[in-house]
């Protein structure tokens, strides 16, 4: 097939003009360009706005056509000289119009001289809304809130009535999942951060500025399975706590005294509680919290323990601290962290440190016989107090980071102290200032009452010791009920029993942190360290001389004469501790005399001198017959004190007295 | 520290030993009626939520130097708290006078806000102070300063971390001496958030933004 050409041609149809008389069509002429132009622009009117012109070409056209038959028609002076006339005028009244706007701005706005022409606001009135189509608006607002909260309403009151028939745990388990997160918020702070609800376990808000956030996430368990409902405490509540803080903990502050090695102080033993798994969130929560806490404690210690300069350094290893207190006592601080859910006697558990073990190894002589560091099945004496005044220090940090002094006027500067404030005008010297800043540390203030502790102890091992050893003067100690965790005091009262008003010693004890100051009834003041020797030493010389001071006053009731009495003897051979003390009494006839002379260490030798010998066999003269004369030439015997009948030396001191008097 | 007295130029001060100390500054106002509702909210937002929030009431005397030369006039502040009562340090008296007021007086210069940094969140000034004895005002007359204006200013105190949040009532004094005779400024309250820092910390604008948020339908917080 041949392909068939179209030719496609305009049609000639043109406006026939006239039709001539001989059947000739004239057309007329299709407009040029510039004609078709001149139509076009013709029809444009500048007064309508631009809008109006786009929709409705016809009618426009229509009316455009009418409109430019009745300017054609009407205004028949003015005839149209050029296509483009209607167009020329309609621009030029658009320019006229356009320059009085912009003389009229000129003349408002930027004239110097605002006599001629003023901007004034036009007040507008306000629109006055139709009040009753603004309640008909609220009530049908209202009313689709209202449906929503219906329809609800009786779903919710619908299921109670579906309990038999589908899912009662279901409904049960939502109910008690809002309750318990009702009774959750009682206790624990909640925020809801996205579609998680969150817990803080962390002491922040009460002043920590401890790393760890210790959030805990509270979901819903989904699945119930009809065994796990039957239990009475299981809750449709579960909050995760993050690893690393679940479990419980507590800090253990162990006192050594010897030559432990450090690996014999990490003992595993079990933590004090335990909790599982299976345990409430109130319980779990508080656990956590109190790993927290602890964690927080050690870790302020440890970092003191590093940066503190002593004389013999602090060791940190792991989890536990030594610090040494005293040579030969050790304070041993432990984080002790059981994450063990099962009861069995910590097998698994992740064990790490020292125990608070107030613990006393005396390797001489002594009454108690502990052998370091092997008790397996022990419970170990905690020193409780320590740990309490650990908790309470670090509060009391987290206090002061909290809150300072309100600044007076409240203008000044809010961070420094008080004292710093005043400073000027006080006229503070520089000294003072930088002494009030340095406070001490957590580990130094527990360090001081680890001290205390333990020269306490000694000091009423010491006494007791002596107590139980030396009889004769009874020794007595009374113990102030009121202590303070860096002072204490006791009171000693020495005396013979049965003689107390012949002499006592009184001492006043003060136990501080590093001495122990005796205060003694003639108002010495003695300062004693924290060697027991020292303080034994001194009560010994205290007894000896309170025997001496016991028989002179014995001596006094018993009306013998006093010949010389001396609480430090510079006679006879000097004594090693302290000095000899002696007192020589002669009988109310002169005939006997007596010298005791006391030495703290070597105890009381007694001489009697005008006894004559029974066994010394001398010739009877027959000259001298007084018996005066017999008694001249003797020499001071000894008295064997044990052979005197006789409780105490002062009751056989006043036998023999009364014997020699006679 | 030292007080800045014309003469003295603040940037050798930054070079000193004293640091130089910036205010961070938003202020906002609150109508009397509208203050229970924003007191209710600091309380909850700041620290130490279990007590009362702390009231003051300072007298702030504005003294003005005025120099020869082209420039402001140096601005110093006065002011000294009404309601505490401090022992003086050279105290001889058996019985004293539990109505005195404070013996020590704070003296503040204020520097102008820096306009530099047009980002900046909040406003950023200079901040010098120093506490003095109660001779402070003869000390200034005497030097040359003369009083411009006093006011008494009563209110509440919040705090929270380093940042001090305070509730002013500003009072007219009727008649200079009487410290009585106080009529209110207006029908509302100053809301003031404040930073002291050493110049140069970071951080602070955001910090205080975020709080400043946190009050918004009571109180808008903007730049001085």
């Amino acid at each position: 097939m041949d392909s068939v050409t179209v030719s496609i041609e305009s049609l000639q149809e043109f406006q026939v003009q006239e039709v001539s008389l001989d059947g000739q069509e004239t057309y007329t002429k299709p407009l040029s360009m510039s004609e078709s132009l001149a139509k076009l622009a013709h029809k444009i009117d500048f007064t309508k706005p631009e809008g109006e012109e786009i929709d409705g070409a016809l009618a426009d056209e229509d009316k455009d056509t009418k409109k430019a038959d009745v300017k054609e028609e009407s205004p028949a002076v003015q005839a149209v000289q050029w296509p483009w006339e209607s167009v020329h005028s309609k621009l030029r009244c658009a320019l006229t119009e356009i320059s009085v706007l912009s003389d009229i701005l000129h003349i408002c706005r930027w004239a110097k001289d605002p006599r001629y022409m003023v901007l004034d606001p036009v007040s507008q009135e306000p629109t006055q809304s139709k009040q009753i189509i603004q309640l008909l608006d609220k009530k049908k607002s209202l009313g689709v809130a209202a449906s929503v909260l219906k329809s609800g309403a009786n779903r919710m009151m619908r299921q109670p009535l579906n309990a038999t028939t589908a899912s009662p745990q279901k409904s049960q388990h939502q109910n008690d999942f809002h309750a318990d997160l009702l009774r959750l918020r009682q206790h624990w702070r909640l925020k809801k951060v996205g579609s998680n609800i969150l817990g803080d376990l962390s002491f922040r808000t009460a002043g920590s500025r401890f790393w760890h956030n210790g959030t805990f996430e509270v979901t819903k368990i989904t699945d119930v399975d009809c065994d796990a409902t039957e239990k009475k405490n299981v809750t449709p509540l579960k909050v995760t706590i993050p690893s690393d803080i679940e479990g419980t903990s507590h800090i253990q502050v162990l006192i050594q005294e010897g030559e432990a090695e450090i690996a014999t102080a990490s003992l595993s033993q079990p933590s004090r509680s335990r909790v599982s798994a299976d345990a409430h969130w109130q319980e779990r929560l508080e656990a956590a919290q109190t790993v927290l806490f602890c964690k927080e404690v050690f870790a302020q210690i440890a970092r003191e323990a590093v940066q503190l300069r002593s004389p013999v350094p602090h060791i940190v290893v792991g989890n536990q601290i030594f610090c040494t207190l005293f040579p030969g006592v050790r304070l041993c601080l432990a984080l002790c962290h059981n994450t063990s859910m099962d009861s069995q006697v910590g097998t698994q558990s992740y064990r790490t440190g020292l125990k608070c073990r107030y613990h006393l190894g005396y390797q001489s002589t002594s009454s108690f016989d502990f052998r370091l560091g092997i008790e397996p099945l022990r419970q170990p004496n905690h020193s409780h107090a320590l740990e309490h005044s650990l908790h309470q220090l670090l509060r009391e940090l987290h206090r002061s980071n909290l809150s300072g002094t309100t600044p007076r006027p409240i203008t000044a500067s809010l961070t420094v102290s008080k004292k710093r404030r005043l400073a000027g005008p006080q006229a503070i010297s520089r000294k003072e200032l930088t002494d009030s800043q340095q406070g001490e540390c957590l580990l130094e203030k527990v360090l001081k009452q680890a001290k205390h502790i333990v020269l306490r102890k000694r000091v009423a091992d010491v006494i007791n010791q002596l107590s139980s050893d030396l009889q004769d003067p009874v020794i007595l100690v009374h113990w102030s009920a009121h202590t303070q965790p860096l002072v204490s005091t006791a009171k000693i009262h020495i005396s013979t029993s049965g003689y107390e008003q012949m002499a006592m010693i009184l001492l006043q004890l003060t136990v501080e942190v590093d001495q122990i100051r005796v205060l003694c009834k003639d108002g010495r003041v003695i300062h004693a360290n924290y060697e027991q020797q020292q303080l034994k030493d001194l009560l010994r010389c205290q007894i000896s001389q309170h025997q001496i001071a016991c028989v002179f006053s014995l001596s006094k009731s018993m009306n013998m004469h006093v010949l010389h009495y001396n609480l430090h003897l510079g006679v006879g051979s000097a004594s090693k501790l302290g000095n000899a003390s002696s007192v020589l009494i002669s009988t109310h006839h002169g005939q006997r005399t007596l010298a005791v002379r006391s030495d703290p260490l070597n105890g009381i030798r007694v001489q009697v001198k005008g006894c004559k010998n029974p066994h010394d066999t001398e010739q009877k003269s027959n000259v001298v017959t007084d018996p005066k004369w017999e008694t001249i030439m003797t020499d001071y015997r000894e008295v064997d004190m044990d052979r005197i009948p006789g409780r105490t030396f002062v009751n056989k001191m006043e036998l023999l007295m009364a014997v020699l008097a006679s | 520290m030292t007080s800045s007295l014309p003469g003295v130029n603040l940037s050798n001060l930054a070079s000193s030993s004293v640091p130089s100390l910036q205010e961070f500054v938003l202020q906002g106002s609150v109508v009397d009626s509208a203050c229970d509702a924003l007191l209710h909210r600091l309380r909850a937002l700041c620290d130490n939520v279990d007590r009362a929030p702390e009231t003051f009431q300072d007298h702030e005397m504005v003294y003005l130097l005025r120099t020869s030369g082209p420039g402001n006039p140096v601005v110093l502040r006065a002011r000294h708290a009404r309601d505490q009562h401090n022992m003086p340090w050279n105290y001889s008296y058996f019985c004293f006078d539990l109505n005195a007021p404070s013996f020590f007086r704070q003296l503040r210069y204020l520097g102008q806000s820096d306009i530099s940094d047009k980002s900046r969140l909040v406003t950023v000034r200079s901040y010098l102070d120093c506490s003095t004895s109660e001779q402070l005002p003869q000390f200034l007359t005497d030097i040359g300063f003369r009083l411009d204006h006093e006011f008494v200013a009563k209110g509440h105190m919040f705090r929270k971390g380093k940042m001090k949040v305070t509730i002013t009532k500003i009072f007219k004094i009727l008649t200079p001496g009487n410290l009585e005779a106080l009529e209110p400024l207006s029908i509302s309250q100053l809301v003031e958030l404040s930073i002291i820092a050493p110049s140069g910390t970071d951080g602070i604008g955001e910090d205080m933004r975020a709080f400043a948020e946190q009050l918004r339908p009571l109180v808008s917080m903007e730049k001085i």
